[in-house]
């Protein structure tokens, strides 16, 4: 099932590889465009007015680009990109009569399927982040300023907390979405979980809901990879803090959600083993 | 050597037994056509058969062993309705069981492909549901399978690929493949099968060779110029089984002595009377009962 497979996500890729290009694009025509206008400025002083002409291209200052909250923001593209096929062991399940009279066992077809998920995962995330820091350059290169690449000391583990949050989030939806084989069974799963990504953290907040909402909510959030990198702060220096809702270091932070990303696999490849049609 | 063997197959859901006890054999090189109403339990005997679905109670044996994915390398299944993806060409499915398994033949399937006139190119979503069979034949056909399991592999066919889908079929058990296929086309079963196992209600109710069940009785058939009269005189004789009557038209299902019973009939002054054999069509509804007919005459 590795070629199917990759059929279906290759064909999701190259819609997330255009729309990431095209956003590109119009970010790099805003850039120039607007930092190419000539700027007049008229000052009135002691009544002799003067025009001062400021070029946009040099507006701008000596760039650095952190790497660590590069692919962190990276890693929230590769989540939504692998929501798209983060069903797929439902979406298979839909072709059954297809798919599962095969000479494969159901296990192998699952960890074929993932494998090809979870590589395209991977891809998504470094495509996504090899386009950033090409864009950022391109900017810097043309501004004619020299480029700095802030790696910091935890670039490593932001990468690996980025792809495990998009690993944690496709294989949550795989594990809530392969027990049925219903046409468009995973459809409504889908949309519960984008739901409960985009609110749960406002909702732990809400303490009008009642300590036990919250309380619920503040379990949920150990589920919603978005918990476990709320915010990127870049200081005056180039420097980045990745906050979390989660007071842990950020080694801490991507253990557990690979953990929960390996668990949740596991759990949905043995219900999918068991789906009848 | 039976190739597929199903031994008290029994699949509930829920409350409902939608296959009870079911037990039949097909021996290797066969035909044998599963027939049934709608509802009758054939494309659950199916889903159990291939692993898709699992068995309430009872065991199911392909070549003598129990289901694996090894057993997909040789049996080739075609579903009632299209499992394929619309999204892919002709070709992505070809290219699909190609890598899957082992025994496809690339020769073969251009062949296939070529008699159902297919455009390999061409989505699935963009073709109609008989081309959709088709496809879904051609990827069966094409790796040679020793063992066919068809649910109504003719659906949505017009009558010349019907008629290839026959062919294929004929083909394939000369070359000594094992088929299992339903169809409510008995014409055609009729024409490719030489075992029949008719379900009704989830149970087994009549199994077979054709020949034999088709030799076990003749069909007296009269035809009355107005009205068919009631035959009461047929309901307790034991040489009928069964008396059938549409309008001016009675068909009585002779055990024995076929012209004994036509003889009886004259004496009501048909139109005409005829012996003639016993088509499978006849068995089906004797099987599962033409209710209609039987309780017009009160007899059944």
């Amino acid at each position: 099932m590795f070629y199917l497979e990759f059929l279906r996500v290759r064909r999701v890729f190259v819609w997330y590889a255009a729309i990431l290009v095209a956003v590109v694009l119009i970010f790099l025509y805003g850039t120039f465009a607007a930092n190419h206008a000539d700027i007049q400025s008229q000052v009135t002083t002691n009544g002799t007015t003067t025009t001062e002409h400021l070029h946009g291209l040099h507006s701008i200052g000596d760039m650095t680009i952190p790497i660590g909250p590069v692919l962190a923001v990276c890693g929230v593209f590769a989540l939504i990109f692998g929501s798209f096929f983060a069903s797929s062991f439902n979406r298979t399940s839909q072709h059954a009569h297809f798919t599962f009279v095969r000479p494969v066992s159901r296990s192998r077809m699952a960890l074929e399927v993932a494998s090809v998920d979870v590589a395209a995962i991977l891809g998504a995330l470094l495509f996504a982040a090899a386009l950033a820091l090409v864009t950022m350059s391109i900017v810097a290169v043309v501004i004619g300023h020299d480029v700095r690449f802030d790696w910091g000391h935890e670039w490593l583990a932001t990468g690996l907390l980025a792809l495990g949050c998009a690993l944690m989030w496709y294989a949550l939806l795989q594990a809530v979405s392969a027990w049925t084989a219903e046409r468009r069974g995973s459809g409504y799963i889908f949309g519960i979980a984008i739901g409960v990504l985009a609110s749960a953290q406002g909702l732990a907040h809400a303490t009008f809901l009642g300590p036990v909402f919250v309380d619920i909510f503040k379990a949920i959030l150990f589920i919603d990879p978005l918990a476990y990198f709320s915010s990127v702060t870049v200081d005056q220096h180039g420097g980045a803090t990745i906050d979390s809702y989660f007071a842990m270091p950020i080694g801490m932070r991507a253990l557990i959600v690979w953990v929960l990303a390996a668990v949740a696999i596991v759990l949905a490849s043995i219900e999918w083993k068991r789906v009848e049609i | 050597m039976n190739t597929i063997e199903i031994d008290h197959l029994s699949k509930r859901y829920g409350a409902q037994r939608a296959v009870d006890d079911l037990s039949l054999t097909v021996p290797e090189g066969s035909v044998c056509g599963l027939l049934g109403p709608n509802g009758a339990g054939k494309s659950t005997t199916f889903k159990c058969l291939l692993g898709l679905a699992r068995p309430t109670s009872g065991t199911i044996r392909i070549g003598g062993a129990p289901l694996s994915a090894a057993t997909f390398e040789t049996l080739a299944y075609v579903p009632e309705r299209s499992a394929l993806m619309d999204w892919l060409t002709v070709a992505d499915h070809f290219a699909v069981v190609k890598r899957t398994n082992a025994r496809f033949d690339e020769k073969r399937a251009a062949e296939l492909a070529a008699t159902f006139k297919l455009d390999a190119q061409k989505k699935l979503g963009r073709l109609s549901k008989g081309q959709q069979t088709a496809v879904a034949l051609a990827l069966a056909f094409s790796i040679r399978p020793t063992v066919l399991v068809l649910d109504e592999p003719a659906s949505g066919l017009d009558p010349i690929f019907q008629r290839v889908v026959l062919d294929l079929i004929v083909d394939a058990a000369a070359g000594g493949a094992t088929i299992l296929f339903s169809s409510h086309q008995i014409g055609q079963v009729e024409r490719a099968v030489d075992r029949v196992a008719i379900l009704a209600g989830g149970k087994l109710v009549l199994a077979g060779n054709v020949d034999d069940l088709k030799g076990s009785e003749k069909v007296v058939e009269a035809i009355f110029a107005s009205d068919a009269p009631a035959l009461y005189e047929f309901a307790n004789d034991a040489r009928v089984r069964r008396v059938a009557q549409n309008g001016r038209i009675v068909r009585v299902y002779a055990r024995t002595d076929p012209a004994g019973i036509a003889k009886a009939l004259e004496a009501y002054a048909p139109k005409t009377v005829d012996i003639v054999d016993l088509g499978l069509e006849d068995i089906f509804l004797g099987a599962v009962g033409d209710a209609p007919y039987a309780a017009s005459i009160g007899v059944a």
